[in-house]
């Protein structure tokens, strides 16, 4: 009787047990990353010949602090106000001059937006400065054809060492330069790489910088006789869109380019059926990059979509003979927008373009990041891009907050010169 | 006033007889000064009258020392240096002799004549008992290094001339010793300061190093009434012993010999501990410091030594015995126990040896403690891996025990709350071993394994499995699948507990005696070993209960009052565990800390479930309640411990309790081994079980994973700034980290104190307002959202990074955190922005200390460390809350935590007890006749086993198939 007892007790339990025992390994699953609280102007220039001023946006107040990576390792940091109403702004200058001084900014909130503004004698560009991390970064629109200027920047302002390796496609198809296919970047170091000097006489020209240790954060700054163009790099996505300013004095382009080693079939769909667009292949070769020629379809502001089967970066490019400009396209459309240098400098003729897509009307406000600023409301019309120009002092920067979604993309003129940026989507 | 004692003398030896004629003209010219050491309470009149029998004349008899009274014609000197000081120059020797001897009357015409034949300094006389002169107590003896006797002489061994021959010996005793004038007064006589034994061997050794040749001469007889050695304790013999050693030495042999002969009666104190005699220690103890206090005059001897010296140490190496002779003997005292067990009781040592050796059971415990031997290999050359809760001791045992006892807990940002018991225990441990960490680590570990071996036979034999294979199955318990599990676990004190666990079984087995005093001794003896086991496992004493009730359930005990017993156990365990058990809530003893669960393998699992299932159907039914006891303890034990919301503790102990289970299965099943038909099958699963052990011998760490927090963070010390390494900041899975440590998405991290964290931080304390912000910041750090996340870190002392285990964590986003390329096994950061953990008002960082910081005086000093008042220490209001920190007030160079009076008087009244427990373990143990009469030493080596209390229930048809299965079960 014991002995059926034991039986009985004993392999029940074992039988239980063995579905209980748990295995040898607890999954571990990372907290989900968070916003990045910072932004890297990887292009910021302060000397005798260049100016540059750094806006920030942010949706609370409170102190940015900007971190210069300067000659052999050292830092310099300088603390930015962000008033009650969102904005702030330095005159790089006052702070550092040493000729290319990468910044890192430490923002208030995550919710922000940082943008650079660079004036090289004459020249002018304007760049966002990315508040996301990528290990791809895609920066298409550049051109090395005769009497251009092309510098991509590479700034590591972090405290570790970074590896990256640069490749380029145009419209000679992908091009190899050994001394670029590995590029070691010290701690808290910048990096030019002279494009028009390596890769002369391209009409197109698409560049990717992938990231295999540590942090970086590209820009491309392209010189022309009378103008400059400045804008940064982005991570793939599959979808843009895109806002193109009128146009008339040159060329109007968008510039489509993949690091996918297929072939990415894509589409550029206007959100006006009266636009007339060119014929446009069907996929992106490996690696490769597409422009699209808007200057014959019209003169006047358009909005596009542009779709891929794979991640593409999407850059509007604006080119005359004294002009230039190019910004990446922005990823979604959306209710708030913040426009970081909007207002820098008061004498250029500073514009937004806003698309809405809706079916009616729609309010929108604009507000100065600066105290007691002024606050503009207009009405959108619907299913086109609505230019604003902006009349006052809306240094340095504004608060674009519309009813429905929208998508912005602000131009300055100065002089002759032209620069543009895309806005920094709040909640998208 | 000599020269009358000088006639006087010469006269009464003429009157007494007539001297008897010398064989050569060098004896008959030797002039003989007799003094009589006045020893114990002697009388002196014999041997006065001894003396003046003598066939040798001497020329006078004096009295050293204090006496009453003496004849008018004999003189009385304090000291023998006095003596020597007036002895004309015509006399040639002294006759140093105690006052408890009577000389035969050729005594010293011997000592004379083979002085001068052999051309020595000094000869002693075979010594023979008064009461019973056939009975040798001294021949001349050679000692061992450290100046104890080795004379070869068995106890009460008889005279048959067996050793009757003049030889050199490394000292002689002091009952009768004739030495020459001009050494005696080179030497300044013995040492006042020695008791008579210790006193022959200073004399013999000093008379050595100066030269001359120390014989005993066996035809000249003295019987010694031995009166003098009751009037000295032990101890001081030995202290004397040491004395005499550390005065003949020189200085090259002293550096290793004064360290080694502490050790080794340090490890003969503790093994004699083991045996039951306690007094060895103290005694060892009580030397040492004997030795201490006399130093000043010890250093005087030697110098005076130093001026006469003509020999080398080497000289006195050649009449010594290698090794330790204490230590031998304590290994004999040892093997005989050991013998005991066994059951056979032969004659003699060799006899007893011999049978011991050719023992089944000796060969089987020789195999399981050679398995434990090369389960911790590389901790006997490396020490124990710093990993999990294997962390090294601090440096200091005093201060961590002073800690211990209501001071600062330094784990993670620190708390006030008490440490685990383990702390309390080793650091006691240390302390004893002279604040060796790595040692203390390793016998610990060791020691446990071993006591998982013998307690788990010990057990085996209680419920009738008494053959050789019960020590086998002890490694299962020490080194099988679930004692594997604690130890890949990281969790050390679980695999020193379950080692102890069987013998708090065994103690709670022990049948009630019948007086008092032996019921005292009796309660003592149960409650200490689950005391023991409860400071490793606190849960100890429920886990044992529960083995206990099982043992109940299936027959293997019969008495309810064991689990009575194991009632007892818990409740002196509980306050042995003071002030831990003061300060930890029921919530956090039942679900705190990681759970331990078994690692899942077909390996142990399949031969388990057979031996089980074989057992139960096939064993013989005196085996089977020992087989359903194990089997039962294993799968219920396993079973338990997975009952979710349970912690580390009560995993643990289930773990502990489930191996202990395991081991009595394979026990049970090994005992059908010799069988035919299917319960031979039984034990080949037993033996399939025994295999289980085979892969805790791989590694040789005692299952200990490889790895070390210690290698992983030397780093830090080489480039910390001058006022130390601060904090690190380790992440990575829990299984990769020191101790234990919190949780963000079941993503390990914990702060440890750079360059080594200790064992004293492996226990976090319960969550305070620093930890909960740093697991904020922790939280920021791993999201990356931060620009300079070092900043953040700084605050808390935290100047490293560590990301272990190939954790998926990517910092490069930080301009402050550095990450410094150390090795591809895991990723460093340096903090930029680090503070160290304690600074003044300028950033001037304040040094850490054992219990507190130092740093210039004046200023607030910013402590981070869990904010708490009594940081303020002897001047509360200087203290004041900084955020999660602390900011205090500095009037000295020195900031320290004051201790919390009710949990060191907690600790002080667990000292107290344990040693109450101790105290009455000795006072009433079974092998003192007048706390247990006959008949009721349970677990005596003699009682049959029907009076051992517990024994497994074997059926009258069937005791003829039960391997030695006990006679008087019911």
């Amino acid at each position: 009787m014991r002995r059926l007892i034991g039986i009985l007790v004993l392999g029940g339990s074992m039988a239980a047990a063995i579905p209980l025992l748990p295995g040898p390994t607890v999954d571990v699953i990372l907290p989900p990353p968070e916003p990045w609280q910072a932004a890297v102007c990887p292009a910021v220039r302060a000397d005798d010949r260049s100016v540059s001023q750094i806006a920030v946006a942010a949706e609370v107040p409170g102190e940015a602090l900007a971190v210069f990576t300067l000659r052999g390792s050292q830092q310099r940091s300088h603390p930015i106000e962000v008033t009650e109403a969102g904005g702030g702004w330095l005159e790089v200058g006052s702070v550092v001059s040493e000729g290319l001084t990468p910044a890192a900014l430490e923002m208030p909130t995550a919710a922000g937006a940082a943008a650079l503004l660079v004036g090289l004698d004459e020249r002018t560009g304007a760049a966002a400065c990315p508040m996301g991390r990528s290990s791809l970064w895609l920066l298409p629109g550049a051109s090395s054809r005769s009497g251009q200027a092309l510098d991509l920047v590479i700034a590591n302002p972090f405290a570790g060492p970074a590896r990256v390796a640069v490749r380029s496609a145009s419209e000679l198809g992908l091009d190899s330069v050994a001394r670029l296919a590995s590029l070691e970047l010290a701690p808290r170091s910048v990096a030019v790489v002279d494009l028009a000097g390596e890769l002369p006489l391209r009409d197109l020209l698409a560049v990717t910088v992938e990231v295999s240790d540590g942090q970086v954060v590209p820009a491309l700054l392209q010189t022309g006789r009378a103008d400059a163009a400045l804008w940064e790099g982005v991570a793939g996505r599959d979808e843009w869109l895109v806002v193109l300013p009128e146009w008339a004095e040159g060329t109007r382009r968008l510039v489509i380019s993949t690091d996918s080693p297929l072939a990415v079939p894509f589409q550029v769909e206007p959100f006006a059926a009266d636009v007339e667009m060119p014929l446009l292949p069907t996929e992106i070769s490996p690696g490769g990059v597409v422009s699209v020629d808007l200057s014959g379809a019209s003169t006047s502001a358009l909005a596009l979509r542009v779709t891929a089967a794979a991640p593409v970066a999407a850059t509007v490019v604006l080119e005359s003979e004294l002009s230039q400009a190019a910004a990446p396209a922005a990823p979604a459309a959306g209710r708030r927008w913040l426009i970081p240098g909007v207002g820098l400098p008061a004498e250029a003729v500073h514009r937004l373009w806003v698309y809405y897509g809706g079916a009616q009307p729609t309010p929108l406000s604009i507000r100065a990041l600066r105290d007691r600023g002024p606050v503009v409301a207009v009405e959108l019309q619907p299913g086109m891009v609505n230019p604003i120009e902006l009349v006052g002092d809306f240094s340095p920067g504004v608060l674009v907050e519309a009813a429905e979604p929208v998508v912005v993309l602000w131009t300055r003129n100065l002089g002759d010169t032209i620069d543009m940026s895309t806005g920094r989507l709040l909640d998208g | 006033m000599f020269a009358s004692e000088h006639s006087s003398g010469d006269s009464r030896s003429a009157s007494a007889g007539g001297a008897s004629v010398p064989t050569d003209d060098s004896v008959a010219t030797s002039r003989v000064v007799a003094a009589i050491l006045a020893v114990g309470s002697a009388e002196l009149a014999d041997s006065l009258a001894a003396v003046a029998s003598q066939d040798h004349p001497v020329v006078a008899i004096v009295v050293i020392g204090r006496v009453d009274a003496v004849p008018p014609d004999v003189a009385v000197h304090a000291t023998v240096g006095d003596l020597v000081a007036l002895i004309p120059g015509d006399v040639t020797h002294v006759w140093l002799l105690h006052s408890d001897s009577r000389p035969r009357r050729d005594a010293l015409k011997a000592l004379v004549h083979e002085i001068e034949r052999n051309h020595a300094s000094m000869a002693g006389s075979k010594v023979l008992v008064a009461d019973r002169p056939e009975v040798l107590e001294s021949i001349g003896s050679a000692t061992d290094v450290f100046g104890v006797p080795y004379s070869g002489l068995e106890e009460g061994e008889v005279d048959h001339e067996q050793y009757d021959v003049v030889r050199d010996v490394a000292y002689v005793s002091g009952v009768s010793i004739l030495l020459r004038r001009d050494l005696l007064r080179g030497l300044g006589g013995p040492d006042p300061l020695l008791p008579p034994e210790a006193a022959g061997l200073d004399l013999s050794q000093r008379a050595r190093v100066a030269g001359g040749r120390v014989v005993v001469v066996p035809s000249s007889e003295v019987l010694h009434s031995q009166d003098c050695e009751h009037h000295v304790p032990g101890w001081r013999e030995r202290a004397g012993r040491l004395r005499a050693v550390l005065k003949a030495y020189r200085p090259i042999t002293l550096a290793w010999m004064a360290p080694l002969a502490f050790l080794t009666g340090l490890v003969e104190g503790l093994g004699r501990l083991l045996l039951g005699s306690p007094t060895r220690l103290a005694g060892h103890l009580l030397a040492s410091g004997w030795n201490l206090a006399h130093l000043p005059s010890l250093i005087r001897a030697r110098r005076a030594l130093a001026s006469i010296r003509q020999a080398s140490d080497e000289e006195l190496f050649r009449y010594q015995v290698r090794g330790s002779v204490e230590l031998r003997q304590l290994g004999s005292e040892f093997g005989a126990r050991l013998d005991r067990w066994v059951g056979e009781d032969p004659e003699s040592l060799l006899e007893r040896s011999r049978a011991a050796w050719r023992s089944p059971v000796v060969v089987a415990a020789g195999v399981g403690a050679a398995l434990v031997l090369a389960a911790t290999r590389s901790i006997w050359f490396d020490g124990l891996p710093d990993v999990g809760f294997a962390l090294p001791l601090p440096d200091s045992a005093w201060s961590t025990l002073l800690s211990y006892a209501g001071g600062w807990n330094s784990a993670g940002l620190g708390s006030p709350e008490p440490f685990h018991p383990t702390i309390g225990v080793t650091a006691a441990l240390q302390l004893v071993l002279l604040g060796r960490g790595p040692l203390t680590m390793t016998l610990i570990t060791v020691g446990a394994l071993l006591m998982a071996i013998a307690g788990t036979a010990r057990l085996l034999k209680i419920v009738g499995c008494e053959g050789p294979w019960r020590y086998l199955a002890g490694a299962v318990g020490g080194l099988g699948p679930f004692a594997a599990s604690l130890g890949q676990a990281g969790y050390w004190p679980g695999i020193v507990g379950a080692g102890f666990l069987p013998w708090a079984i065994v103690g709670l087995c022990r049948p009630f005696p019948a007086t008092l005093r032996a019921r005292l001794g009796w309660a003592a003896r149960t409650a200490l070993p689950v005391t023991l086991t409860s400071c490793f496992l606190p849960l100890a004493g429920p886990a044992a209960i529960l083995v206990v009730l099982l043992g109940l359930a299936s027959g293997a005990l019969r008495h309810l009052s064991i689990a009575l017993a194991a009632g007892l156990g818990v409740l002196a365990a509980a306050l042995a565990l003071m002030p831990w058990t003061m300060g930890t809530s029921l919530d956090a003893l039942v679900g705190g800390g990681a759970a331990v669960v078994p690692a899942v393998s077909w390996w142990w699992l399949g031969p388990a479930a057979a031996a089980l299932v074989l057992s139960v159907v096939a064993a013989p039914p005196a085996l089977l309640p020992a087989a359903l006891w194990g089997g039962a303890t294993a799968s219920i034990g396993v079973l338990l411990s997975l009952t979710p919301g349970l912690g580390r503790e009560p995993t643990v102990g289930l773990m502990a309790a489930a191996s202990l289970g395991l081991a009595l299965l394979t026990g049970a099943c090994l005992e059908t081994l010799t069988r035919t038909g299917p319960r031979r099958l039984v034990g080949l699963a037993g033996l399939a079980l025994l295999a289980t052990v085979a892969p805790s011998l791989v590694g040789g760490t005692a299952n200990l994973p490889g790895g070390s927090i210690g290698e992983v963070l030397a780093f830090t010390a080489g480039l910390a700034p001058e006022h130390g390494a601060d904090r690190a900041l380790v992440i990575g899975p829990a299984g990769f980290l020191p101790g234990e440590s919190r949780s963000i998405d079941g993503l390990g991290y914990r702060v440890v104190w750079a360059p080594s964290p200790r064992l004293t931080e492996a226990w976090l304390p319960e969550p305070r307002l620093g930890d909960d912000l740093l697991d904020d910041e922790v939280r920021n750090l791993l999201g990356g959202g931060r620009l300079r996340s070092g900043l953040g870190l700084a605050s808390y002392g935290i100047r490293w990074v560590v990301v272990m285990g190939a954790a998926d964590v990517d910092l490069s986003g930080s301009i402050d955190l550095r990450p410094l390329p150390i090795s591809p096994d895991f990723t460093a950061y340096v903090n930029e922005n680090a503070r160290p953990v304690a600074a003044g008002q300028t950033g001037r960082p304040w040094l850490r200390m054992d219990r507190g910081y130092s740093g210039a005086t004046g200023g607030d000093v910013r402590l981070a460390e869990n904010a708490d008042p009594r940081w303020g220490g002897t001047a509360p209001d200087t203290w004041s809350q900084n955020g999660w920190a602390n900011l205090i007030g500095t009037a000295g160079p020195t900031v320290s935590f004051a201790p919390q009076p009710i949990y060191r008087w907690g600790a002080i009244a667990a000292a107290l007890w344990v040693c109450l427990l101790a105290a009455l373990a000795v006072y009433g143990r079974p092998g003192n006749r007048s706390a247990a009469p006959a008949g009721e030493q349970g677990e005596g080596p003699r009682a049959p086993a029907g009076e051992q209390g517990e024994g497994p229930r074997a059926p009258a048809g069937e005791q003829g198939e039960g391997p030695r299965a006990p006679a008087g079960g019911p």
